[in-house]
């Protein structure tokens, strides 16, 4: 103990810097080599079976399906048709902004694999493109990523730990049986090629109708973000076969989204378990490209929405079904819709699809309440810097100040009234 | 957005027009510690405009109002705070002559 202490003390300055400088970089190298997200995943985490998310249950979990359906009041919903923001006019817009997502995508935002756009073996070019480098490749691929409609775009390895370890598909084809449930099928995924890289693409949601939630209109945010979705990864991972590499897209079926998406630097997992990106928030939809072309990755990136979240409470209080913790991150949660082992909040998903079930669409309410959900002004871009300050008290009084000043409000009525009113 | 940056230019050098006339014509000679007080409260009010417009850009007139609430209200202490001080340095500038 003395010697340590005798040849600490012997350390002039400029030892001491080379030995930081040296720890910081071996630091860096370890932190970046293992585990490439900055989220804590345990051992407990194993690929997830595909049947177990909520939409898929929907096709085999029937005491499940009986639950949410009994909480349904036909008569209300009918009546539901009466007020602004579910009119006709605002469901023929909801529809009409789903529609290339299902002309294209059809399922695929219910998990159903291998749809039009999502099919994994199209063609590619026979000679490949050689790229300088793998730096050379990714910033190629970005540059047409983001010309093709992609608001952000990083690039992580491949990862199967984030993979469906078995698929559902429902056979659309074939009668339902008897009681007049759907026919489906489970298999393992079998990729035409072994992936090496991910391009996680976040595709920006409309601000203005987001924040009409929970409505139609709300859901045609929703929708359009899907049809985008569908469009740009389509396009992006066309891009990557005409370079005569294999690749193809993915949405909401194959794999989990929001891993690839923070390894990739696209944001930080939060409250609401989405991802929040530092440009958008939460208002992102997220489609990932998978290909054998090798790429450099990007690094994660921290920008304090996680600190922040540990103090902001707004997504857990706007959420009409309870579904959002209001405690410490946990590793487990309570359905078998929580894939378990990983450090984080577990909404409850059972909750807030009961809760879009009785809404008559979806909800975006924790998306639009959330603090970071922001139009790019050069106000909340201050506010956001102060947020990245670590400082516990400042994120409370943040969150307090955002709600104070009107941001993030739900269930506005007026606003849904006066939307077909504003040019 | 470009609009509301050259029309907050154009208060900011209005502003510092107005000072800097007012100082010259009644040949006032300011501490440092009034001149901090004239910039911060310059920059308080400008800041309080700004986001004022940018709040009714984005048609949050709640955030607008509150804004104009709390940050007007701090450039208006400011600005009390600034003209006491202004006050005594020229009182303590007359006594001295």
């Amino acid at each position: 103990m003395n010697n340590n202490v005798k040849t600490a003390i012997k350390l002039d300055r400029r030892q001491f810097l080379k030995i930081s400088a040296l720890a910081t970089t071996s630091g860096a190298l370890m932190g970046t080599s293992e585990n490439r997200s900055p989220i804590k995943i345990t051992n407990k985490c194993q690929r997830m079976d595909q049947k177990n998310t909520i939409f898929s249950r929907q096709l085999w979990d029937y005491e499940f399906v009986k639950r949410i359906e009994s909480s349904i009041d036909r008569a209300s919903m009918e009546a539901l048709e009466k007020v602004k923001g579910w009119t006709p006019l605002d469901q023929a817009l909801d529809q009409a902004a789903w529609a290339l997502d299902h002309k294209f995508a059809s399922g695929s935002e219910g998990g159903q694999p291998h749809s039009q756009a999502y099919e994994w073996d199209e063609p590619k070019r026979r000679k490949k493109v050689e790229f300088q480098n793998p730096k050379d490749a990714s910033r190629k691929i970005k540059k047409a990523a983001r010309y093709l409609g992609a608001n952000l775009v990083g690039i992580t390895p491949y990862d199967p730990l984030w993979t469906y370890s078995r698929l559902i598909k429902e056979n659309f084809e074939s009668e339902p049986n008897s009681d007049g449930k759907p026919e489906f099928e489970q298999f393992v995924p079998e990729f035409p090629f072994e992936p090496k890289s991910v391009v996680a693409i976040a595709i920006e949601m409309d601000y203005e109708t987001m924040a009409l939630s929970p409505s139609s209109l709300e859901g045609a945010a929703t929708g359009l973000g899907y049809s985008r979705m569908c469009s740009v990864g389509y396009s992006v991972a066309t891009f990557i076969r005409a370079l005569g590499y294999r690749a193809f897209a993915n949405g909401n079926d194959v794999s989990l989204s929001i891993p690839y998406a923070v390894a990739a630097g696209l944001g930080e997992l939060g409250r609401h378990g989405m991802l929040i990106t530092p440009e958008y928030g939460p208002r992102v939809r997220l489609v990932k490209v998978f290909t054998e072309l090798e790429l450099k990755p990007d690094n994660p990136k921290a920008f304090g929405a996680w600190e922040f979240c540990k103090n902001c409470k707004r997504c857990a209080d706007a959420c009409p079904s309870q579904a959002i913790p209001t405690g410490e991150p946990t590793l487990e949660g309570k359905t078998i819709s929580n894939n378990p082992g990983v450090l984080k909040w577990y909404i409850d998903p059972e909750k807030c699809i009961q809760f879009w079930r009785e809404n008559g669409t979806d909800c975006a309410n924790c998306i639009t309440a959330c603090p970071f959900n922001k139009p790019p002004m050069w106000h909340h871009q201050l506010s956001a810097g102060i947020v990245a300050l670590p400082i516990a008290p400042i994120h409370a009084i943040m969150a307090k100040m955002d709600k104070f000043f009107g941001f993030g409000d739900v269930n506005d009525r007026r606003a849904n009234a006066a939307f077909w009113e504003k040019d | 957005m470009s609009l509301i940056t050259f029309g907050l230019g154009a208060i900011a050098v209005l502003i510092l027009w107005g000072i800097t006339g007012w100082i010259k014509r009644n040949q006032i000679k300011l501490s440092w510690p009034s001149w901090l007080g004239v910039i911060l409260t310059a920059l308080l009010a400008l800041f309080t405009v700004a986001w004022l417009l940018s709040c009714i850009i984005e048609r949050e007139t709640q955030a607008a109002g509150m804004g104009l609430l709390i940050f007007g209200a701090l450039a208006l202490i400011g600005f009390g705070l600034t003209r006491k001080k202004i006050i005594k340095d020229t009182k303590s500038q007359a006594k001295g002559k």
